[in-house]
């Protein structure tokens, strides 16, 4: 097994160690298809933009899986989606009190020399 | 050299009074629209602001429990005309002022897709900005309701913008500036006379109505 192939071994099981930073979430794709997988998840709220200083508006959330993962569960890489009469790619995960927050995916972000993807989040309501 | 003014200043500027007379105008208007709509079919929260004044971020305001758009009047600058005005009690001032309006948008499921947050934040921004622009360019508000301090209100300029970090906020927040200039007169503490020299005059009439003076020094 080459060092790259290792690497991958290796970020899936940081991403994926719950006595680590792993943490539980579902991803839904826009055919309501879910799969209860185990990556990092972020979501904090900053309010100065470090190169001007100024005060801005900031809440921003992330997660962070495995492509392997998502493959095994049946699903494709998650896509932001704009159009409207398509359901967007979901994720819910708690935070670190036990409240559940819903969130759309608007973009991803894959490395594909190490197989995982980041996933930029926004406020999700649903339907 | 001693302090000459010895009448304590608590006057409020006028360039504040305007400002504040802008937040008001905005804020009674707006619940007199609801009031309006609630005798017709319209939904009143379509002409739903809140108004604030001097506020540096105020989409901290915006929450889940309400979402309705935001509008923040503060003061921007001040410029004085010097050959308007006696000098003395009273000058000639132009100022702008910073109106921003503010909507948010929150991404949301539908029954056979979801509405895009960004767009939704676009759109309340947009309904915000309509409503201002709609209550102080109407005729009613020509002198802001100020006639004899304010003599001219206009807009000078209208800018979108987005104030947020990056373009990957988990809530979006769009933002319609409108700079408004107002002309007004701006007073200041009354000067207070020194005698410098007693004149005095005799005024008489002669008998053909023409009139005579004297005067002594």
């Amino acid at each position: 097994m080459g060092l790259r192939e290792e690497a991958a071994l290796d970020a899936r099981e940081f991403l994926e160690d719950g006595d680590d930073f792993g943490w539980p979430l579902t991803i839904t794709n826009p055919d309501s298809v879910s799969a209860a997988l185990t990556g990092y998840s972020t979501d904090i709220h900053l309010t100065i933009d470090p190169e001007t200083g100024q005060a801005v508006s900031g809440r921003q959330a992330s997660v962070v899986i495995h492509m392997a993962a998502l493959t095994e569960a049946g699903l494709t890489l998650p896509r932001g989606i704009a159009e409207k009469d398509l359901r967007p790619w979901t994720v819910e995960t708690n935070d670190i009190t036990g409240v559940k927050h819903t969130f759309k995916v608007i973009e991803a972000i894959p490395d594909r020399a190490l197989g995982i993807v980041a996933c930029t989040l926004e406020e999700f309501r649903a339907f | 050299m001693a302090a000459v003014i010895q009448k304590l200043i608590t006057q409020t500027l006028q360039v504040q009074a305007i400002r504040d007379q802008i937040a008001s105008a905005l804020c009674l208007e707006s619940a007199n629209q609801r009031s309006l709509a609630a005798l017709t079919q319209f939904d009143p929260d379509h002409w739903r602001i809140r108004v604030f004044v001097d506020r540096s971020s105020p989409w901290d305001e915006f929450s889940e429990e309400n979402e309705s758009p935001i509008v923040n009047v503060s003061f921007d600058t001040q410029s004085s005309d010097g050959s308007a005005g006696n000098g003395i009690t009273r000058h000639k001032a132009s100022a702008v002022y910073n109106i921003d309006c503010y909507g948010t948008g929150v991404s949301s499921g539908t029954f056979g897709g979801h509405e895009p947050g960004d767009y939704l934040a676009a759109t309340e921004a947009m309904r915000c900005f309509g409503l201002v622009e709609q209550i102080l360019m109407s005729g009613y508000y020509v002198y802001l309701r100020m006639r004899g301090i304010v003599g001219k209100r206009s807009i000078q300029s209208v800018t979108a913008f987005q104030p947020q970090l990056e373009s990957r906020p988990t809530r979006h927040v769009n933002a319609i500036r409108i700079s408004f200039a107002v002309d007004f007169t701006e007073t200041t503490p009354e000067y207070q006379p020194e005698n410098m020299e007693v004149l005095s005059a005799r005024v008489v009439r002669s008998s053909d109505g023409q009139i005579l003076a004297a005067a002594e020094f």
